[in-house]
């Protein structure tokens, strides 16, 4: 994209330059904090207090590693994950590896919505029935009609939306010195209640939509900005700094706001008798006081759509990335100078390059179902992925 | 997935030690979460 490569051209402070680079990495990791991660997060709080805390720093490296790891395969072999893997192992390896992703990402994608919806019905009362297919109509609107520039610089803008459950923490008066040795001394109990939370905080803290969409994207953003993938053979990644820089940024982000997130909920339970046992209630902040209550819960369900709008289409696009990297069919934004080079019209329109002879209504379902996912009623879409 | 990032594909960009260490360590944190929790909720 030329404004892309604008964008690098005037770069001169090294720190604007930091932040212009914060592009890919910033981006899956903010989505890696969408509504039912935040939910997550919520519930282990709300059940377990402080007890979780020590988590949030003991999965950073270990996600930005991991995370890492992806976005060089994208960068070295200028594929998704899927491609890769489909070029070096078996194929029902990549099958099996695909199938769940697409399993995982249509759950998650159901969860957001719903977890979406449940906030504004909160907010404004409207019922649950009718926001989902209008969220998830919205959602697929925006997705298919903007170009990948606008899709990506609105991406990281939405990013800062994170930030509202770092202002939730603070608005929550968390006691600061049980944090800090909540955050810094791991305790591990051995129960049922305390391996359930641990198992749904590292997955969705280390999701697999994650190692597909970072591969991918990597290489999108690399085609945007050099109009040509990297290739093996020469020297180092050229944007493995600034790769390396935006995952540790992302990864920051993503642990300070999860970390906020459970911190500010056990705080609320501590200041308030009742106890919150169900998802729906956890993520709501129990109303207890006077106007400062009430902040908490408004950034809480602010950032919640926030990121829900931010999470869905890249969950949504990792599936489509990978079924398109399954198939062999053309893919991206630019997959041709085409009229219009959106970032997920382009995988939906898919020209099949390699696949003529394959029918061309079988192809756009595949690329799109994911898509579909993002419309279905939670219910509906657990039950049948595709 | 770590598994691609070790082998011809990546030619010279293979994963230095402490990316390797780091991700075989989420992959060992990951599975014995999994065992934990099917054993604890047994």
């Amino acid at each position: 994209m030329s404004d892309l490569r604008e964008i690098e051209r005037h770069s001169h402070n090294p720190l604007v330059r930091y932040f212009r680079n914060l592009g890919p990495g910033l981006v899956t990791g903010a989505a890696d904090d969408d509504p039912s991660g935040i939910t997550t997060y919520s519930v282990a709080g709300a059940s377990l207090g402080y007890g979780m805390l020590w988590m949030a720093l003991a999965t950073f490296p270990l996600m930005a590693a991991v995370q890492l790891v992806c976005a060089r395969i994208g960068l070295v072999s200028g594929r998704g994950l899927a491609a890769a893997i489909r070029r070096h192992y078996p194929r029902p390896f990549l099958y099996v590896a695909c199938l769940l992703l697409l399993i995982a990402n249509v759950f998650n994608i159901a969860a957001d919505l719903s977890g979406m919806a449940d906030v504004t019905h909160m907010l404004t009362g409207v019922l649950t029935v009718v926001s989902v297919p209008v969220l998830g109509l919205v959602i697929l609107l925006a997705t298919i009609y903007t170009t990948y520039a606008t899709f990506a610089r609105s991406l990281k803008w939405l990013t800062a939306v994170l930030f509202a459950y770092v202002v939730t923490a603070f608005l929550a008066r968390p006691d600061w010195r049980q944090v800090a040795v909540a955050t810094f001394v791991p305790r591990l109990r051995w129960d049922s209640v305390y391996m359930t939370t641990v198992v749904a905080v590292l997955g969705t803290t280390i999701s697999p939509y994650l190692f597909f969409w970072q591969a991918s994207y990597e290489v999108e953003a690399e085609k945007a900005r050099a109009g040509a993938p990297w290739r093996s053979g020469g020297g180092r990644p050229r944007t493995s700094s600034a790769t390396r820089a935006s995952t540790s940024a992302q990864g920051c982000s993503s642990r300070t706001s999860s970390c906020s997130s459970s911190s500010s909920r056990p705080a609320r339970r501590f200041t308030c008798p009742a106890r919150l046992r169900s998802r729906a209630r956890a993520r709501r902040p129990r109303r207890c006081g006077r106007w400062p209550a009430t902040e908490p819960y408004l950034l809480f369900a602010i950032g919640l759509i926030g990121t829900g709008l931010l999470a869905i289409p890249v969950l949504a696009g990792s599936a489509s990335f990978a079924v398109a990297e399954v198939f062999r069919l053309a893919l991206g934004p630019r997959s041709h100078a085409s009229a219009r080079p959106s970032l997920l019209s382009g995988v939906c329109r898919c020209r099949g390059r390699r696949h003529g002879a394959e029918p061309r209504r079988e192809r756009t379902r595949s690329a799109c179902s994911s898509l579909g996912g993002a419309q279905r009623a939670p219910g509906s879409a657990a039950a049948r992925p595709w | 997935m770590l598994v691609g990032s070790n082998k011809a594909i990546m030619g010279a960009h293979v994963n230095g030690p402490w990316l390797n260490a780091l991700g075989w360590l989420a992959t060992a944190v990951m599975f014995a979460a999994a065992i934990g929790f099917f054993v604890t909720s047994l």
